[in-house]
């Protein structure tokens, strides 16, 4: 295989982002990516199992995974880590009950040595409820400046009015192809 | 992109229609039993889809719009079929289904297909039932296993505990265990679904409560498997995809999870030597799990500088230098952190990993391309998780593979590793002075082996680590280096013989250009836009124009030419030396005098070689060189006058040479004189004449052509430059020449004629021309049978009276008028007539060829100068006779025919009455998208078959493609045929038949002509096949079955029967003609070869069944057998039942019986 099939094969590769949504149960996964994909959002179910989209967005071609948050599933969230190029966390604003219990699975996520180089953003989903949480105390309670070596963004996001997911995943894919290939 | 590449690019999928409709037939196949017209329509269905997906091989990512949709209604029948009973045997709808996924899957990698597969909860099951059905010891479907294994391996990340999934205890085993056994036998099986196996055998043992159960057996089981296979290469086929799943294991796993593992694999390793097999595959897996193995026992490390360097893509950093990503929410006190020395200290290394190392470099000197590039890329994996002291180690370890005492493998591999390690950035910058030479020496490996060399592998690796440098390294880091690389890669992109190694280089200078910014690569932006992938396609604008574009900039012309002293004229490629030749005496423009005083010495050194390349390349290159001097009007030193002295007397010295070196020689001193003598260098004159004229007098009568040619040219150059007028050398030369007038070879005949033909136009006098043309033809008129098999004397002869006569003034014409007219009549109606033929095969045609362009010369010649041997009829016979070629079965012909027909046609049309053709034929315009060898143009010519005073020519040259060989111009041109035929018919009944007058004519005439008899019949046979002549009077039918009897029943040519066997079936068509051509049918049953005789009997039998006609007459004479057979089942009974391969006498009262029923006189 000589440069130019390396270059073709490399000029495919460089326009292909694989993304991983991952959060508790209940914090609006599903409808995020589905209202990003702009499918039906009013009939949405628990995740059982995962979910994979293809979307294409400024050019790249987004392989989304969304993979269902109940306790039991998490254990399998390891399946699906390989070659992430970008980690979705989704909080649930208003679940203050469980935010150490998000916090802790956010921690324990990001330790895991084949998400290292990927780069995170938060969702603080659910703004649009009464008693949400702002995505500057979620920052603060899931404690994101203690990241080292990490890009990272927080935004407050509405999955059923769709306010702020492009901003968000516009920063994703920025920062994403901000950065080389280094493999 | 060349423009027949970018025809082969896709925009998009454009076929999805035609696959939807493949997708409904193949959902709506209901049967479940395969009989004969099933299996066929399967096939059929299945080819189509192979034809549509194979069409883009090349670009499969435009598929990906449509793969969902695709694979979701091909999921439809494999349902269906798991909801249908046991007993019942698969549909066939279902393995359809997987046969189109699967090759989706090839098309487009299983990679990239898996994600698009149904992943609910209830598959798991599904899968697995559907596939203990399925036998590995089915050959026909294991399409469909492979399938359902990469389906199961997607559906082994559910991230649910498998115990779940077992519906119920009803004594079956569970789930999982049942999963692992199939993926096992298939593992085994070594079939084509082994990949797949192996990859759902990882995924289902890497999950977390499985990897408890099963992995270490598995792995155990790993083991024992790379015993078998290094103790018995047989088993290899059954052992892979057990290696591959581990590979896959290694690959999937979590680190923890697998790293226990690894020591035992990593010894087994060391024990069974793996490098020693010769099994490339086998390699390249085990080079693979001891680079995961390795990798699982080291922790990851990021690079660091992978967001400074910024922009995955080269096109988008292009485009917005500017852009700027907000800091302002983006925590990462990079600096501070992300410098890992504090990590490197107290990071302990495992012991493993220096074997691990050291499998990897003995994997990049490996002979085999796959098991290099896989050691490559594992060098890159495991260094980048190495602390810094010991990654410095490998890329020294890595940089010991780039000496002169490895071979082009090791060279390959270890650039491979080089770009692969500077891709990550591992490469520190103090090393950077040892491993950039080291590659920009590999830039430019070569290895001769003879006639061809190695190296380009090598190459085009450099310039991938150029690449790489390019991405990951800081403009600071390699600025000390930056001219040299931009050098290195403008050599190879500019200079290299081969086409991909050109392109590669080109690819890393834009890489460089782009990521180190063009203010650190002065005009780099300039440069890259013009040597781009596309410019440096073609070989010659590379090396000639391409280079003189660089040269102009940073002073690249000093690399350049250094270059092509040291490494280019002296290559083992005779094409390859002339075009660096004549590059260095371009490039010598730009250079100052002390470089010119460098080439020169080196040249005039390196025509002493012993060896032949450099030898050959330097004195070409030395002239050439002196010749851009005497432009650049730069004075030549005595050591060049003597050095030129030298080589030529050496060179005279050995002019017995014969072969390859004899012929190396003669062209280069021929050309050196060439160029000297353009020149004038103050060389000594009695030296030229010793010397230089007997080489030219040697070489003259060469037997090679371009040798000779050489010859002339350095003669006519050596008598203008340094002898005008001289007739004492005219004299010498003139002699050398007739003296060797009669000489019995053909190459020195050619040679004088060659001479003869471009004598300084100052040297002959009119008498001379005279005397030489009236030799010429008296000489060609009188050909022995020896000579008549020398083209190339004829061809020699050809040209040499035509340029003779071209430089002739009219009243010079006028006073031999009678001999023009002779050779102008040997050049129309012999020389182009020539179709000799000998062991070589058609020797005429060149010929042909020659004399076709000599009349157009002469025509356009005598036009310019109005001679008056030119006439409208000679124009007219002149088109004539190259009308005929112009339909030539032979492409070669029908090319050089119609550009010099369109010459003529364009050149004297107006003048010589030719409207009718002007009119009717393509425009000027509309020629230059015509190509004449391209078998569909036909058409074109056809457009003249009405006009009367052609189409005799047309015809005949014509039946030569409609009725000949091959296959492919025979049908191109009989449809183009019958096409005119018929517009004309429907147009004009009287011209069409005019138009069939002359065919009958040409036919008449031609019959006998050997080459053309064969070619006549098929054409007229086809023609009356195709109804066209149904109207044709059957009287002048008659006469050419007449002529075609005639000649068939002397002929001794079973083809020839044969044919006219077929036309006379063909003629039964015509009513009045049935008796006349039933007789010679029947003569035919009984002729002398037996191979004609069944032939008759066969074509008789369908003939009869055809036209039942025949028997119409006579069909109340069989009346005493009112209930049996009629005539024609009789007769056809009395075909068939005979065996014609019987003696004639036993055939004879057969015949006649036949012939009584046929109602013919006996």
């Amino acid at each position: 295989m000589g440069l130019m099939n390396i270059l073709k094969k490399l000029k495919e590769k460089e326009r292909e982002i694989r993304l991983l949504v991952l959060g508790l149960d209940n914090a609006g996964k599903t409808t995020i990516v589905k209202k990003f994909n702009n499918d039906d959002i009013n009939d949405i179910s628990p995740t059982l199992g995962f979910n994979i989209y293809t979307l294409d967005h400024k050019n790249f071609k987004l392989n989304v995974w969304d993979i269902g948050g109940q306790t039991s599933l998490r254990a399998y969230w390891r399946n699906y880590f390989e070659n992430t190029d970008g980690l979705i966390w989704v909080v649930d604003s208003v679940d203050k009950l469980r935010l150490s219990d998000c916090a802790k699975s956010l921690h324990l996520l990001l330790q895991e040595e084949r998400l290292l180089g990927a780069s995170l953003l938060v969702f603080a989903n659910k703004q649009d409820l009464p008693g949400a949480l702002s995505a500057q105390q979620i920052e603060n309670f899931l404690d994101l400046k203690s990241l080292k070596n990490r890009h990272y963004m927080i935004i407050g996001c509405s999955g059923h009015s769709g306010e702020n997911l492009l901003e968000g995943i516009d920063w994703l894919i920025e920062d994403i192809s901000t950065r080389i290939f280094t493999f | 992109m060349d423009s027949c590449e970018k025809a082969c690019v896709l925009e998009s999928f454009t076929e999805f229609e035609e696959v939807q409709a493949l997708i409904n037939e193949c959902i709506n196949l209901n049967s479940t039993v395969i009989d004969e017209s099933t299996r066929l329509t399967v096939e059929s269905l299945f080819e189509t889809w192979v034809k549509i997906f194979d069409r883009y091989q090349e670009q499969p990512h435009l598929i990906d719009r449509h793969i969902s949709s695709i694979i979701s209604q091909l999921f439809a029948p494999i349902y269906k079929q798991a909801e249908s009973k046991d007993d019942q045997s698969p549909s066939i709808s279902y393995h359809t289904s997987c046969n189109f996924i699967y090759h989706v899957s090839k098309v487009r990698g299983f990679k990239n297909l898996i994600r698009h597969l149904p992943h609910s909860v209830t598959d798991l099951e599904i899968v697995i039932d559907l596939l203990s059905k399925e036998s590995i010891d089915n050959l026909v479907t294991w399409r469909t296993r492979y399938v359902l294994l990469l389906w199961s391996s997607l559906l082994a990340t559910l991230p649910f505990d498998f115990k779940k999934f077992d519906s119920s205890d009803d004594g079956r085993k569970p789930l999982m265990v049942r999963l692992y056994d199939l993926i096992k036998i298939n593992l085994v099986a070594g079939d084509t679904p082994k990949v797949a196996a192996a990859v759902s055998c990882a995924r289902f043992l890497t999950r977390p409560e499985i990897s408890k159960i099963y992995l270490e057996s598995h792995i155990d089981w790993c083991l024992n498997v790379i015993d078998e296979i290094f103790k018995d290469a047989i088993s290899l086929n059954n052992g892979i995809g057990v290696l591959l799943s581990l590979a896959y294991i290694f690959k999937f796993g979590k680190r923890e999870d697998i790293s226990p593992f690894a020591p035992k694999i990593l010894m087994k390793i060391r024990e069974q030597n793996i490098l020693s097999q010769s099994k490339n595959l086998l390699v390249k897996i085990m080079i693979k799990i001891n680079q995961r193995a390795g990798l699982s026992l080291l922790r990851i490390k990021i690079a660091s500088w992978r967001y400074q360097r910024g922009r995955r893509s080269i096109l988008d950093s292009l485009k917005s230098n500017s852009s700027t990503n907000e800091p302002s929410k983006v925590s990462s006190d990079v600096k501070k952190s992300e410098n890992d020395d504090d990590y490197d200290d107290n990071y302990q290394v495992p012991e493993e990993i220096e074997d691990v190392i050291s499998v990897l470099l003995d994997g990049l000197r490996f002979n085999s391309y796959i098991v290099r590039w896989s050691a490559a890329k594992g060098i890159g994996r495991v260094t980048s998780r190495l602390p810094r002291s010991l990654a410095g180690e490998v890329v020294s370890s890595v940089c010991e593979l780039l000496s002169p005492s490895e071979n082009d493998g090791s060279w390959h591999g270890g650039c491979l590793a080089l770009a692969e390690l500077a891709r990550r950035g591992l490469i520190l910058p103090d090393q950077l002075s040892v491993v950039i030479p080291a590659i920009i020496k590999a830039s430019v490996y070569e290895e001769s082996r003879g006639n061809f060399s190695v190296g380009d592998t090598v190459r085009d690796a450099a310039c991938y680590a150029f690449w790489a440098f390019a991405r990951a390294y800081e403009a600071d880091i390699l600025r000390p280096y930056l001219n040299e690389i931009t050098s290195a890669l403008l050599i190879v992109a500019v200079f290299d013989r081969e086409i991909r190694c050109r392109r590669a280089a080109s690819a890393a200078y834009q890489e460089t250009v782009g990521r180190l910014g063009s203010q650190n690569v002065p005009h780099g932006i300039e440069i890259l836009t013009t040597v781009d992938n596309q410019a440096v396609g073609r070989t010659r604008r590379a090396f000639l124009e391409l280079s003189m574009f660089v040269a102009q900039f940073n002073n690249y012309y000093e690399p350049l030419i250094i270059h092509l002293i040291y490494k280019k004229i002296n290559h083992w490629d005779q094409e390859i030396r002339s075009l660096s030749a004549e590059a260095l005496a371009s490039l010598i423009h730009f250079a100052p005098l002390e470089l010119i005083r460098h080439v020169i010495g080196t040249l005039l050194e390196k025509t002493l070689s012993k060896d032949l390349s450099t030898k050959h390349g330097s004195i070409i290159s030395l002239a050439w060189v002196i010749h851009s001097m005497r432009e650049m009007k730069i004075p030549c030193q005595d050591e060049i006058l003597v050095g030129i002295q030298k080589i030529s007397e050496e060179i005279k010295s050995s002019l017995g040479f014969k072969g390859i070196k004899g012929e190396l020689f003669r062209s280069a001193i021929c050309f050196l004189i060439e160029k000297i003598s353009q020149t004038r260098l103050p060389l000594d004159k009695d030296f030229i004449k010793t010397c230089w004229i007997d080489i030219l007098k040697d070489c003259i009568f060469h037997t090679n052509e371009s040798i000779r040619a050489a010859a002339v040219s350095g003669f006519v150059a050596l008598y203008d430059n340094y002898f005008p007028g001289d007739s004492k050398l005219e004299d010498i030369w003139m002699k050398h020449l007739i003296y060797n007038a009669y000489s019995n070879l053909e190459h020195v005949r050619c040679g004088i004629l060659e001479a003869l033909g471009s004598l300084p136009k100052s040297f002959i006098s009119h008498d001379t021309i005279k005397m030489i043309l009236k030799t010429i033809l008296q000489s060609l008129s009188s050909i022995s049978a020896d000579e008549s098999i020398w083209f190339s004397w004829k061809v020699a002869s050809i040209n040499c009276y035509t340029s003779l006569l071209i430089q002739m003034n009219n009243s010079d014409i006028e006073s031999i008028r009678d001999l023009v007219e002779k050779i102008i009549h040997h050049t129309l109606n012999v020389a182009m007539e020539d179709y000799t033929t000998s062991s070589k095969g058609d020797v005429g045609e060149a010929v042909r060829i020659a004399a076709i362009i000599s009349i157009k010369k002469i025509a356009l010649h005598f036009h310019e100068i109005s001679c008056e041997i030119l006439t409208n009829e000679m124009i007219n016979k002149i088109i004539n006779q190259i009308l005929i070629h112009c339909v030539s079965h032979h492409n070669e012909m029908r090319l050089a025919a119609g550009e010099n027909f369109f010459e003529i046609l364009y050149g004297l049309g107006k003048h010589f009455l030719l409207d009718d053709l002007i009119n009717v034929l393509p425009t000027k315009e509309d020629l230059a998208s015509v190509h004449f060898r391209d078998e569909s143009n036909f058409p074109i010519w056809f457009a003249i078959l009405p006009l009367t005073q052609y189409s005799y020519s047309l015809w005949k040259g014509l039946v030569m493609s409609t009725g000949g060989i091959p296959t492919s111009i025979v049908k191109l041109s009989l449809e183009a045929l019958l096409n005119q035929l018929k517009s004309i018919k429907s147009k004009d009944e009287a011209k069409f038949k005019n138009v069939i007058d002359s065919f009958i004519d040409v036919y008449r005439d031609n019959l006998t002509v050997e080459r053309m008899c064969l070619q006549l019949i098929n054409t007229l046979n086809s023609l009356i096949n195709s109804g066209i002549l149904n109207d044709l009077e059957e009287s002048k039918v008659s006469s050419l079955i007449d002529k075609t009897w005639e000649m068939a029943r002397t002929t001794a040519i079973p083809k020839k029967k044969i044919a006219t066997v077929q036309l006379m079936c063909a003629c039964l068509r015509f009513k009045g003609l049935q008796k006349k051509c039933l007789n010679i049918l029947c003569i035919f049953l009984c002729t002398k070869y037996p191979f004609v005789r069944t032939n008759a009997a066969d074509e008789l039998y369908t003939a009869l069944l055809i036209y039942e006609d025949i028997f119409e007459d006579d069909g109340g004479k069989g009346d005493d057998q009112v209930d049996e057979e009629t005539n024609q089942e009789k007769a056809l009974r009395l075909l068939t039942e005979t065996d014609w391969n019987k003696d004639r006498s036993i055939l004879i009262p057969i015949r006649d019986k036949l012939k009584s029923i046929l109602g013919l006189r006996l």
